[in-house]
């Protein structure tokens, strides 16, 4: 795949993923809210996952931009 | 300064050498200001601690409790005896990530950067905190027992089966050497791409308008040191636990 694609694909699809992850947890913080705790601490680190692997697209754009 | 002036520079600027070929660069210094801050709020908490706390040791007291409790509802009361180096992760990290913030709007000529902006404080971090999560493992159960987290010795006994289980414990040991480079890249490209957006934003502008890139990276900055400890406290808890002891 070529270079040009890196970083939107890379960017993108966390993006999605970001999204989702934050939907589902309010959709389930509604439902029950007295399980807030337990849901926000287990979509802050699905978040911290998601959103590292666009991070890690953006440092490698970034390096093999940066030669 | 214009857009087409911009160079991202993924090393740190080096300020001078000690002795040749020891650079100290603009990352380090940033870190020993870091530091700096860190050891005086301590010495001042520490000389006029009081029985009934009032003030700014009140306002410590009340956070470092909160995220006592916070740590202890997911490590459990084994969390005791190492809380005081994820308190020291994080602060160290959240001090670094604010500190680059002020930094660039400050001392913009003296080219000063966040320390978490150079993946060679993030990495070392990483690898500190790799270490420690290890040795924890190794210490709950034994080097062997901590082996047979990985690799399944008794389906050798089996036959054939034992070198699949083989191969799956090998996938493991990858997943857990990933760890350090994903902490490390993580926190490493949150704070270097938040620090050139914000710098494209001051750049293409008017002035005011990039405040909300900025309140976004105090936030980012506040989040991505909290999920450092974080992860860190989980690998811990998860090398550390006897759940497993059945298998």
């Amino acid at each position: 795949m070529s270079l040009e694609l890196l970083l939107p694909l890379g960017l993108a699809i966390p993006s999605i993923a970001v999204g989702l992850i934050g939907a589902k947890a309010v959709e389930a913080i509604a439902r029950q809210p007295e399980a807030a705790g337990k849901i926000q601490i287990n979509m802050i680190l699905a978040l911290a996952f998601a959103e590292g692997l666009g991070v890690l697209s953006f440092v490698i754009a970034l390096i093999l931009t940066n030669k | 300064m214009s857009l087409q002036d911009l160079e991202v520079h993924l090393a740190p600027k080096t300020l001078f050498e000690i002795v040749p070929g020891l650079p100290v660069t603009n990352t380090i210094v940033t870190m020993w200001i870091v530091m700096a801050i860190l050891v005086c709020l301590a010495l001042v908490i520490r000389v006029r601690m009081r029985y009934l706390p009032a003030g700014f040791q009140n306002f410590v007291e009340w956070s470092l409790g909160g995220f006592y409790d916070f740590m202890e509802g997911i490590g459990g009361p084994a969390i005791k005896k190492h809380f005081p180096i994820f308190i020291t992760f994080f602060l160290a990290i959240l001090f670094s990530n604010w500190l680059g913030l002020a930094m660039g709007v400050v001392a913009e000529g003296l080219n000063l950067r966040a320390p978490t902006s150079d993946l060679n404080t993030t990495a070392a971090l990483a690898i500190v905190a790799f270490l420690f999560f290890e040795y924890q493992g190794v210490k709950a159960h034994g080097l062997l027992g901590y082996l047979g987290h990985f690799f399944d010795f008794k389906a050798f006994k089996k036959g054939p089966v034992g070198i699949i289980f083989f191969f799956v414990g090998l996938l493991h040991i990858v997943s857990e050497l990933v760890r350090p480079l994903a902490l490390s890249l993580r926190l490493f490209g949150n704070i270097f791409g938040g620090e050139i957006v914000l710098v494209v934003a001051f750049l293409i502008v008017a002035p005011l308008i990039p405040l909300p890139f900025m309140l976004l990276e105090v936030i980012v900055g506040l989040i991505q040191a909290f999920v450092f400890a974080f992860l860190f406290l989980i690998f811990t808890t998860l090398n550390s636990s006897h759940a497993e002891e059945e298998h």
